[in-house]
């Protein structure tokens, strides 16, 4: 291999692992968390402003699947770390860690509230800081795969045709053949029919089945 | 007979005002005010009369007669006037030159156009009478004013002697123009001799008491002038260095958001060296990389609290060559997190030389901080924040003016500015500008607010420039040390 392949392979290695957004205006204590993700193996890319992380986010670049979150300092020049915290959460639900060395329980009030998954408060001890990573990216994995099975829900959900979908939202609704073949004027015939297509799009083994991803998908 | 005993008293007597005034000015060579001068002039000039009369005979008539007169009369004038002189109510020169001419015209009128020799005598003594009554009169006064003994014994021997004039008095007008008993004379002499003695030794004595009471009294009041401008600037100095605590204590979150960086830079990158030997996965050049990030931030926050400790350092002020521009550049950097954080542009054109004054470093670093906080504090009201900052100088002194993009001052309020506890803001105390004022004044300097004509206020700093090259201090010590009466002078009436 190649040493851009090999450096590649191990950034989509590390990248599996987690990658950690840090952001932080402060040189030096970016090349120090930076050091202590990368010896745990995460993936890092940082930032010395809010602003330009943002900047990068508009340009839409692919990155190597794997969680990731948001290590943010609350106190920066340009755009402080609350803001950008509130910026990050109209755009994605990557989950958002804030760090401060100087605040109170005002700003950690406000950073719950707009969703942070936790607050650190400088200077941050290794185990903490990691505990706090391996927290956030669990949850950005929980959430990465609850949209791949939202997504494909809505695909299946959409290969039914319109009679099918009606026939659908009946019998998750526990409605007999007959009343369903009544209701849309139907033969009894063709409602077992497209009763059946819908369990085989939906992929659902039963009709139990089908009540339960229709349910999870609140029709 | 008679003539022979009254010419030898008056020359005794001539005498007895010659000794003591001359006593007196020795004794009084250290404390020799125009009060002195005065004083002693007279109990001369009444000697220089007395020992006149006393030469009767000897001299043509008209000295020992006129001009013996004369020369007494100024005698008492003197001493009276001296004494006036001492409770600040002193007579014009020239109403007691036309007071001295109408005694000699009345005195020669009795004489030559009257020929009446007794009436003249009874003139003298009653003219004499008044004058001594004065003397009482004014000792009288200092006496009741200043406690004085020194006063009260003038008094009492002068009014010892006004009283043997007035018995002289009412027996001259008694025997008319008849000639008196030689008994009679003889006993109203002794008196009058006696009383004069008297009042010479006791009023000369009385006099040194005043000057000594006064001189001991002014040292005292000296002392306690000294103790109370040293308890001013002792005050001062406290009040100035619990401004600056102040100043610090208004920056603490950011300060601490300062001390917190480095902190958690050495933190981490020590627990990553930690982390990375225990798992034997740490290449050496890594490991030195991590520890000099270590010491780099040690370092940054050494650095950080010597500029701390060094602004609030207690202790006695102490004049030296101060750089403006250097100290302007230092209190910059500890507001930098602030205007940092705020977003506030600083333009401050680098100086090529550095901008001298005289004065102490820190209370001079404390008067650029307040005001550049001042001007930080204006601009956060605004969304378009810049300060411009500039050191000058135009003739003789150092010109400092920063000029903030903020709202400006409040016309209604900006003779307020600068006075003790006036403050627009909710956090603040009001002292930092009179503070700072006080500061500059006692550095010979002032502060200046104004509203800038594009907008804005603009402060500006002035000091008293060093000559360049010279070391020397142009102000004296004790000068750029004199007390900050921002408390004592200010609260009354304004700046």
């Amino acid at each position: 291999m190649s040493p851009e392949l090999r450096s590649a392979a191990e950034r989509a290695e590390r990248c599996r692992r987690g990658r950690i957004v840090l952001i932080d205006d402060d040189v030096e204590i970016l090349a120090a968390i930076t050091s202590l993700l990368e010896f745990e193996g995460y993936a890092c890319d940082s930032f010395s402003s809010a602003l330009d992380y943002l900047r990068q986010l508009e340009v839409p670049r692919r990155s190597p699947p794997g969680p990731s979150c948001v290590l943010l300092d609350v106190m920066m020049p340009d755009l402080d770390g609350l803001e950008a915290q509130r910026r990050l959460a109209d755009l994605d639900d990557t989950p958002v860690l804030l760090m401060s060395g100087a605040s109170g329980a005002r700003e950690a009030v406000t950073a719950f509230r707009a969703g942070a998954l936790d607050f650190l408060i400088k200077p941050i001890e290794a185990e903490t800081l990691l505990a706090a990573v391996e927290r956030a990216l669990l949850a950005s994995r929980d959430r990465q795969h609850l949209r791949v099975k939202a997504q494909s829900l809505t695909r299946r959900l959409a290969a039914l045709t319109p009679r099918e979908h009606d026939v659908a939202i009946r019998v998750a609704h526990g409605k007999l053949n007959r009343v369903i073949g009544e209701e849309l004027g139907l033969a009894l015939r063709t409602v077992k029919l497209y009763r059946q297509r819908c369990l085989e799009k939906l992929e659902a083994r039963n009709t139990a089945d089908l009540i339960r991803i229709l349910q999870e998908e609140e029709l | 007979m008679t003539g022979q005993a009254s010419v030898t008293a008056y020359l005794f007597l001539g005498l007895i005002f010659l000794i003591m005034p001359s006593l007196t000015w020795v004794i009084l060579a250290r404390q020799r005010s125009r009060v002195v001068v005065l004083w002693c002039a007279g109990s001369l000039l009444y000697a220089g009369g007395m020992l006149l009369v006393g030469l009767r005979g000897s001299i043509p008539d008209w000295v020992s007669f006129a001009v013996a007169n004369l020369v007494t009369l100024a005698g008492l004038l003197s001493s009276i006037q001296a004494l006036r002189l001492d409770q600040g109510a002193p007579w014009r020169l020239r109403w007691m030159v036309v007071a001295g001419l109408v005694y000699l015209l009345n005195f020669e009128f009795i004489e030559r156009g009257l020929g009446n020799a007794p009436l003249r005598k009874e003139f003298i003594v009653l003219v004499h009478l008044t004058l001594l009554l004065q003397v009482v009169r004014w000792a009288w006064r200092i006496a009741r004013r200043q406690q004085s003994m020194g006063a009260l014994a003038i008094a009492g021997s002068h009014l010892l002697l006004a009283a043997a004039m007035l018995v002289r008095l009412v027996h001259l007008i008694q025997v008319g123009g008849g000639g008196e008993g030689p008994t009679r004379h003889l006993v109203e002499m002794g008196l009058l001799v006696s009383a004069g003695v008297l009042a010479a030794i006791v009023g000369d004595v009385g006099f040194i008491g005043i000057a000594l009471e006064r001189s001991a009294r002014q040292q005292l009041e000296a002392v306690a002038c000294k103790v109370r401008m040293e308890e001013s600037l002792r005050l001062g100095n406290q009040l100035a260095h619990l401004d600056r605590q102040r100043s610090l204590g208004l920056m603490a979150a950011t300060l601490a958001h300062e001390l917190n960086q480095p902190l958690m830079a050495i933190l981490a990158s020590a627990q990553a060296a930690r982390r990375g030997t225990a798992a034997n996965r740490l290449e050496p050049a890594q490991s030195l990389e991590l520890l000099d990030k270590v010491i780099a931030n040690s370092r940054r926050i050494s650095g950080i609290t010597e500029r701390i400790r060094s602004f609030i350092r207690p202790g006695e002020p102490h004049s030296a060559p101060v750089d403006l521009v250097r100290i302007t550049r230092e209190m910059l950097e500890l507001l930098q997190p602030d205007l940092q954080r705020h977003g506030v542009r600083v333009t401050f054109p680098a100086a090529s030389e550095p901008v001298l004054v005289q004065g102490d470093a820190i209370q001079l670093s404390q008067v650029v901080l307040n005001v550049l906080r001042n001007a930080l504090e204006a601009v956060q009201l605004v969304p378009d924040r810049s300060l411009q900052i500039q050191i000058t100088r135009s003739g003789s002194v150092a010109l400092l003016s920063i000029l903030d993009t903020g709202p400006g001052l409040d016309p209604g309020l900006a003779d307020q500015v600068g006075r003790p506890y006036f403050t627009t803001k909710d956090r603040g105390l009001g002292m930092g500008l009179s503070i700072s004022i006080a500061i500059l004044e006692q550095h010979q300097g002032n502060l200046t607010l104004r509203n800038a004509e594009g907008g804005g206020a603009c402060a500006v700093m002035q000091l008293p420039l060093l000559a360049p090259g010279s070391r020397q201090p142009r102000v004296p010590a004790e000068n750029a040390l004199a007390p900050l009466v921002v408390l004592a002078e200010s609260t009354g009436g304004g700046q």
